[in-house]
């Protein structure tokens, strides 16, 4: 096959071998097929790092690239399931993590193909995308292995955000598209994955403790689903907003946040959002006070006061509430 | 025999990839292209917070750029009528292309009298230099603007600043050898680039 076919077949043709010899070797019972099965597919993928992700032209959205990688995707993902816990032919194959294997493979080849399809600024949209469908299918396959993924993305796009908000070139950061839309758009993703990571997390803690670094991490997807998309919008309006609104910005996101805290309960929203506002008090006593030009300051002053206002009738309103998750 | 059915659509799938992947009249380069860009745009944007919180002002990477550029003009030799006559004309060509710049620097344009010099390069805050073994090579004056216009972007994005930047903000803390030594992991993070 390496001599024969085109190099944008290669991993194609590898990839349709592996899931051929994977279907004898479970027709037939025989380890040894399988095991040559996932070293084709593994190779397969590790080939598209080398012809396929670069092939075709740019600007092309339906090319080479995309009918070349996505068929190894659905590959990888089938062998993934035929490696389910039900199974007990192949509790050698599991015992030997192949199925973690093809599980993270076919998610690599699926994020790996995003970078290369999407234009810088949006592939973290893109990539939050993919973390709430991972959320989503560790929600509705019960696979937490999904769910380890959604995190190490989340970890991934957050350290990808440095490129738009530090990096990203002044032809397409400086308007509203590249300056808030973008960004914009991958942090609602990312909140709307707050679902699906709460009910994970009712999930989790009725399973057995794993270990103790890991246990923590993986047991409160719920934080991470909210401080990463957090962290990311407090700076950005730090970044892009204009250096007079950025205190308004941030208490109006401090309002908001205190308002998601009491309806999903949660203590430790509840002080992100009252610290927030508290750094906002700060920032107007220490800069915004003597260093603003005046119609920035008036509407500083009115707006934060009003949400400082709006938080403690909330605060006296839901005393009772605010108790319970103290 | 829902898992058949699932099978043979995947296999299927595949094949087809396969036959149009084969059919492709254009020719897929093979090579590590994808893992490099990979590897430098991760290590570009792991450097994207450091290299914001120790960005220079305008006016010191100027006073840097023209203490480079003395360095420069020391070690060149005279020049001879035609090649002043052709530093002119990049000069003239020069200056009509950084009108288009973003950052508004002293931009300038000057030849390094050096056949064998296939090359061309810019310092912090706005010296473009071009060597005259690059202009032997050029055949209009677009080609000359567009290699002008390309150096002014480094300047315009900040990327000839930010390989001395570091270097400037250590020195200015007077850290000494304990500067020195954190220079030598930047300077390994950057290598391979100009």
């Amino acid at each position: 096959m390496w001599y024969e076919l085109q190099p944008l077949s290669v991993a194609v043709g590898w990839a349709v071998f592996g899931l051929v010899l994977f279907e004898y070797g479970l027709l037939r019972n025989t380890r040894q097929f399988r095991f040559q099965a996932y070293v084709a597919l593994a190779a397969a993928f590790g080939r598209i790092f080398f012809a396929n992700l670069t092939a075709g032209n740019p600007g092309e959205f339906w090319g080479p690239r995309m009918y070349s990688v996505l068929p190894l995707t659905l590959i990888f993902f089938f062998v993934y399931a035929q490696l389910g816990p039900d199974e007990a032919s192949i509790r050698d194959d599991r015992r030997l993590h192949f199925d973690d294997l093809l599980g993270y493979v076919g998610t690599g080849s699926i994020v790996a193909l995003l970078y290369f399809q999407f234009a810088n600024d949006w592939l973290v949209t893109a990539w939050a995308v993919v973390v709430f469908v991972l959320f989503g299918v560790a929600l509705l396959l019960k696979r937490s292995m999904f769910l380890h993924q959604g995190i190490l993305l989340i970890v991934g796009t957050s350290a990808r955000v440095m490129h738009n908000l530090f990096g990203a070139s002044y032809f397409s950061g400086g308007d509203w598209t590249g300056g808030y839309f973008v960004l914009g758009s991958a942090v609602a993703v990312m909140l709307a994955c707050l679902p699906f990571a709460f009910r994970l997390r009712d999930r989790l803690k009725a399973q057995a403790p794993m270990n103790r670094l890991m246990g923590a991490v993986v047991r409160h997807p719920e934080q991470f689903m909210f401080f990463a998309p957090v962290l990311l919008f407090t700076l950005m309006l730090a970044l892009k907003m204009r250096a007079g609104m950025v205190t308004v910005a941030w208490g109006i996101e401090g309002v908001l946040i205190m308002l998601l805290a009491l309806a999903v309960s949660e203590r430790s929203y509840r002080l992100t959002g009252l610290t927030l506002l508290l750094v906002c008090v700060g920032r107007i006593m220490v800069r915004d006070a003597w260093g603003l030009a005046p119609r920035d300051r008036y509407i500083t002053f009115i707006i934060l006061g009003a949400a400082l206002l709006l938080v403690s009738l909330l605060y006296s309103k839901y005393r009772d509430a605010i108790r319970q998750f103290l | 025999m829902k898992r058949l059915a699932i099978f043979v659509v995947v296999l299927a799938t595949g094949v087809t990839a396969l036959y149009f992947s084969q059919r492709r009249h254009e020719s897929t380069p093979v090579s590590s292209n994808a893992v490099v860009e990979v590897a430098a745009d991760a290590q570009r944007n792991l450097s994207r917070v450091p290299m914001r919180l120790t960005r220079l002002s305008d006016d010191d990477e100027v006073a840097i750029g023209k203490q480079l550029a003395d360095q420069y003009s020391a070690g060149t030799t005279q020049l001879s009528p035609e090649e002043l006559g052709l530093e002119s004309y990049v000069r003239r060509v020069g200056n009509n292309v950084a009108l288009h710049a973003r950052r508004h620097l002293p931009y300038s344009f000057h030849l390094l009298p050096n056949r064998a010099m296939i090359n061309a390069f810019a310092l912090p805050g706005g010296p473009v230099y071009v060597g005259e073994g690059l202009l032997d090579l050029m055949t209009s004056e677009d080609q000359l603007a567009a290699v002008l216009g390309h150096e002014g972007e480094h300047i315009d994005h900040y990327h000839c600043v930010e390989r001395v930047q570091v270097e400037a903000r250590l020195r200015k803390l007077r850290l000494n050898i304990i500067g020195a030594l954190v220079q030598i992991p930047l300077t390994i993070w950057e290598a391979g680039y100009n």
